[in-house]
């Protein structure tokens, strides 16, 4: 299936590779990549294919590993590109960091809506307690679960809140869906 | 086709608990124009709207247009209101419904004209309903935003690039 990813995706791998390795490494990378996108339109849509070519090039220029990368870029997009771009919906979303996970799932839902080609992932909340939640990850796109534990613990930073976050059920090993363990202390995230 | 005990077709309402819930920024007036009762997102964040306040000059016309008064209301229940919080300037967008014992119901929620305006109120997505579609609207006005400053940057970007062939056309032609 040929679906599109958000510009604004793309936009924070340039950001952060910019931002941590220079201007130079960037045009390497999208020159590997094969990418010849100038400015990337943040609300336009370009084919997923764009996105996994720059994380993999990325990887090989850089000599990190994909895992790191997207681990990595999940922070980034949470501290740097979704702030700029959307940073007063963000401190709308909630307070600490319970709050703001919980509404999540509602949050996507519009974006989807709003956007509807650009299928954005579902999230699901369960088994919330003061200190944990089990977070549902689901997503027609392959081997993004480690952008997820990035924008986990983007999160954690955003709102002073330590987070441990495992994954206890993945897709890409049989799972429906990805699910995973976040943890917090209660005291901080009050 | 009535099935079960469930309700008669077209009889089910709100409960007062309900409707709250529903229209967070809703108010009421009575026939004398004092507050009956504000939602919970409305009475939080303009604290001088409560039950036995008269509205007064609370709330006015947006776009100082006067003050809003009974007749006024009446005159106007086919049409939208825009009003204005004076304390804060907040800008609520609905209608008013007449409803049991000549009272005024306002049904409706903040308007907002740029997304930053949630959180510059002390609001977040927990203070809407969630059948609310202002949240999708701020989406919105923000993807616009995103998309002029996109432009902005391809437009410099390209000036950038077209002063450079240039000079560089000059070095050729000397």
């Amino acid at each position: 299936m040929l679906t599109a990813m958000y510009g604004m995706v793309n936009k924070a791998v340039e950001e952060m590779v910019c931002k941590h390795h220079g201007e130079a490494e960037w045009q390497k990378i999208k020159k590997r990549a094969g990418v010849e996108v100038d400015v990337f339109m943040t609300n336009e849509s370009y084919p997923d294919d764009v996105t996994y070519r720059l994380v993999g090039a990325a990887s090989e220029v850089l000599g990190v590993p994909t895992e790191q990368i997207l681990n990595g870029f999940g922070e980034h997009w949470v501290l740097h590109t979704a702030q700029e771009g959307y940073g007063a919906l963000m401190r709308a979303g909630g307070d600490n960091l319970p709050d703001f996970l919980r509404n999540l799932p509602n949050f996507h839902q519009r974006v989807s809506m709003v956007f509807p080609n650009l299928q954005p992932p579902r999230f699901d909340c369960t088994d919330i307690t003061a200190g944990s939640l089990k977070l549902h990850y689901f997503s027609h796109r392959e081997g993004l679960a480690p952008f997820v534990v990035g924008i986990m613990r983007g999160l954690g930073k955003m709102f002073q809140t330590p987070v441990t976050v495992t994954r206890v059920a993945a897709k890409a090993e049989g799972a429906d869906h990805d699910i995973f363990d976040v943890t917090w202390e209660p005291a901080a995230a009050a | 086709m009535k099935t079960g005990d469930g309700p008669p077709p077209g009889a089910l309402g709100l409960e007062p608990a309900q409707f709250a819930a529903a229209f967070p920024f809703h108010f009421a007036l009575d026939r004398e124009f004092v507050f009956l009762q504000a939602g919970a997102s409305l009475a939080r964040i303009c604290p001088d709207i409560r039950p036995g306040v008269p509205l007064g000059g609370i709330l006015v016309r947006a776009g100082g247009r006067g003050p809003v008064t009974r007749d006024w209301v009446l005159e106007n229940m086919s049409r939208f209101f825009l009003l204005e919080h004076t304390a804060s300037g907040l800008q609520l967008r609905g209608q008013f419904v007449s409803t049991v014992g000549d009272a005024l119901l306002f049904l409706g929620s903040p308007w907002f004209t740029d997304s930053l305006q949630i959180s510059e109120f002390g609001l977040g997505f927990d203070d809407f309903a969630i059948h609310d579609p202002v949240v999708d609207m701020l989406l919105v006005l923000q993807s616009t935003k995103a998309a002029v400053a996109d432009g902005q940057k391809l437009a410099k970007k390209l000036t950038e690039q077209r002063a450079e062939l240039q000079a560089a056309n000059e070095r050729l032609r000397t």
